[in-house]
């Protein structure tokens, strides 16, 4: 049972640690993207803005039930 | 800042380790030719003197030349050079093997990726999820068994080779968010490149401290030698070690120039990564709050001491501020927590029933594999196969093994559900009794350890006691994996349990003697009795009091018990005089302790003459009771020679 619990805490937690360390990487490229002086080698090359990883829907965002 | 910043603010550093690396040489070169000097000063200076004397002034000019020789010089620089570089490039080529080099030279225990245990699980699953929070390959994972101190650390030249060390202490004590603070703090090591430069000093290090630690070394051992030329090893141990401390002090600079700022920037890092600084909090002020703090008892934690998350060595307090590897635990706590009170939380251990969130269902009925008391020819057997079991007895002991209800086999497994089982083992049988030690053993534990224990007790009257010591065996090796203080509550409460009636019986006895013995070793760092005795004369005693004991517990009258002494006397070839039954006063649990104990130094054919004498002993009325089996299982425990259950033939 201890372990059951410890293993969906530790996916659960990767989940999010995943979607975080994406959307670190996302900030600092679209940072980089306005900032002088990358920004021009961005521009000269058209380098789109990168879109953060979100979940919209509300079920998806519900944390999930366990019941034993 | 960035991570590429980072690693130039790491190379920046390297310089500076270069810079005082040169420097501690120098001093050590420096101090190597004074002391050079004075011992070839001396004549030279005397023999100026006695020209003084003589009035031959003009060679006076030389006593100033003195304090500069060029032979003496060079003699120092080689010197100093040959045991710095050797000792620097051999423990450099010791780490070229990365991280999990530093990670065993510490002490550390691989952590087995498939680990089942609960707490090493969740440790692998945290260093997983860094990983994937940080972007760094998820290193190897080592557990530092012997140290109660909550401390971690990362080493590695690259992050491919990178390893993760956490002590016992950090696995126990720590909650989860905790744990994932220290992990995360580590793991930016890792990526900013401090675990590459912290390798690279440890190397260098090793060189400047090796004059001080031979130096250590040499008088430590003259203490121990003979009287001869004592004097002489521990002068020139203590010069050594003079000079060493040369080395040790811009050592120690290194180490915490190269260490002290970058653990703020870790800790911030450990923040960006969790995205939680109450766990990273909560893990600084446990270790200000801990008895152990976060130091090691490892000697080498001192060439080490930079890669730690806090200080793993304690110092004097004249020095700290210039030596520090760590910032004090106070500022860290109050960077990333400003309105800190100061306060220290008491760190206690974890519950014994903690996280059992139900209590086990009653077991379903099974059969009693001891339905039948066993016969002579089932112990001579028994005896005849220690070392080796039979195939019935293997077959035997899977049946066994099968009759024990689900609830014992799964209690066996569970360091919580083990020690409850082991408490319940040891309830008193008497109402009134029982009450009481179950209210110490609420005080001592908790209301959910205690009421476990019960419902373990009453399950355990049915059992025979044969099952009950195969229980035990079962158990051991989950006990053994308790830290260190758990380990010591555990004994505690044992001890109360079996004193708490004013008198120890015999199966009691037997238990606790299993798991100290089994225990110690591990806890206690026990090695194996070495050999003492040879011959028998020297252990008459004990055996008359093992063999008298024995006799009586199968005995229901004196002249019984009389009779079968007499039949184990026989078989051990013992004298008339030493042919006469003990008194009971005699055969107190002390002297049977003592006798299992001073037996345990026994050569093996002293050990097997009395396993046979004792199988005598029980046989001598053809039959062999619940209690004589147990006793001499436990006597045989005892002296390491475990003897198989016993089981008729069929």
């Amino acid at each position: 049972m201890m372990q059951l619990s410890e293993e969906l805490s530790t996916t659960e937690n990767k989940i999010s640690f995943a979607r975080q360390a994406f959307n670190d990487a996302v900030m600092r490229y679209n940072n980089r993207c306005e900032m002088v002086p990358s920004n021009l080698v961005a521009s000269m090359f058209g380098f789109q803005r990168a879109e953060f990883f979100e979940v919209e829907d509300e079920a998806e965002r519900a944390p999930v039930k366990v019941q034993f | 800042m960035d991570f590429f910043e980072e690693q130039v603010v790491a190379r920046k550093r390297t310089r500076r380790l270069v810079v005082l690396f040169m420097l501690a040489v120098i001093g050590v070169i420096a101090a190597v030719y004074l002391l050079a000097m004075i011992f070839y000063g001396f004549g030279a200076s005397d023999a100026a003197g006695i020209r003084y004397m003589t009035g031959d002034y003009d060679n006076l000019s030389q006593r100033a030349l003195a304090f500069w020789n060029p032979g003496v010089f060079l003699f120092s620089l080689g010197s100093t050079a040959a045991v710095v570089g050797l000792g620097s490039l051999y423990k450099i080529a010791q780490l070229r093997a990365g991280g999990p080099a530093v990670a065993l030279g510490l002490g550390g225990r691989r952590v087995d990726p498939d680990s089942t245990k609960l707490e090493e699980r969740r440790l692998l699953n945290v260093v997983e999820e860094m990983a994937i929070a940080s972007g760094v390959p998820a290193p190897e994972v080592y557990v530092l068994d012997r140290e109660p101190g909550i401390n971690a650390f990362a080493a590695g030249n690259t992050t491919s080779d990178a390893v993760i060390g956490v002590t016992q202490g950090t696995l126990h004590l720590l909650r989860r968010d905790e744990l994932q603070g220290v992990i995360a703090h580590e793991f930016s090591h890792i990526l900013n490149g401090d675990s590459r430069i912290n390798l690279r000093a440890i190397g260098l290090l090793h060189g400047i401290f090796l004059l001080a630690l031979i130096g250590r070394f040499l008088i430590r051992g003259s203490m121990h030698n003979g009287k001869k030329e004592r004097g002489g090893v521990a002068a020139i141990g203590l010069g050594l070690l003079a000079i060493g401390s040369i080395g040790v002090f811009f050592g120690r600079m290194i180490q915490s120039s190269i260490s002290r700022q970058r653990e703020l920037l870790a800790d911030a890092s450990a923040v960006q990564f969790t995205r939680d600084s109450d766990g990273l909090v909560g893990a600084l002020k446990k270790i200000g709050g801990a008895s152990s703090g976060s130091h090691l008892e490892t000697p080498k934690a001192d060439e080490a001491s930079h890669i730690f998350f806090s200080d793993a060595v304690r110092r004097l307090r004249l020095f700290t501020g210039l030596f520090r590897t760590h910032p004090p635990l106070g500022d860290r706590i109050r960077k990333l927590e400003p309105n800190w009170d100061g306060e220290f939380p008491e760190v206690t251990l974890p519950r014994i029933a903690e996280g059992l969130s139900t209590p086990p269902g009653p077991p379903p009925g099974d059969v009693n594999a001891f339905a039948e008391a066993p016969t002579e020819e089932a112990v001579s057997q028994a005896l005849e196969h220690i070392g080796s079991p039979r195939p019935e007895q293997i077959s035997f002991a899977r049946s066994l093994h099968a009759a024990l209800p689900e609830l014992w086999i799964h209690a066996v497994h569970q360091a919580p559900m083990a020690q409850a089982m082991i408490f319940g083992l040891l309830l008193a049988q008497d109402e009134v009794l029982r009450g009481t030690e179950l209210i110490r053993l609420a005080d001592l534990t908790d209301a959910n350890t205690a009421d476990l224990t019960l419902r373990f007790h009453s399950e355990a009257a049915e059992r025979s006691s044969a099952e009950k010591i195969a229980l035990v065996d079962m158990a051991l090796p989950t006990l053994r994996s308790l830290s260190l203080d758990e380990y010591e509550r555990f004994r505690e409460v044992v001890g109360s349990l079996m004193q708490s009636d004013r008198r120890i019986d015999l199966f009691e006895y037997t238990l606790s003697r299993m798991i100290r013995r089994h225990l110690a070793r591990q806890f206690a760092g026990a090695g194996p009795t070495p050999l003492r005795f040879r011959s028998l004369r020297s252990l008459l005693r004990d055996s008359r009091v093992l063999i008298a004991t024995l006799a009586r517990v199968g005995s229901r009258t004196e002249e019984d018990a009389e009779r079968a002494f007499r039949h184990g006397a026989q078989t051990l070839q013992l004298k008339e005089a030493a042919a006469l039954i003990l008194p009971p006063a005699e055969c107190t649990l002390a002297a049977i302790d003592l006798a299992l104990e001073r037996y345990d130094a026994a050569s093996p054919a002293l050990k097997r003459g009395l396993m046979l004498a004792c199988a005598a002993t029980v046989m001598a009325d053809d039959k062999v009771t619940d209690r004589e089996a147990e006793l001499i299982r436990a006597i045989g425990d005892a002296l390491d020679c475990p003897v198989p259950p016993f089981v008729q033939s069929r």
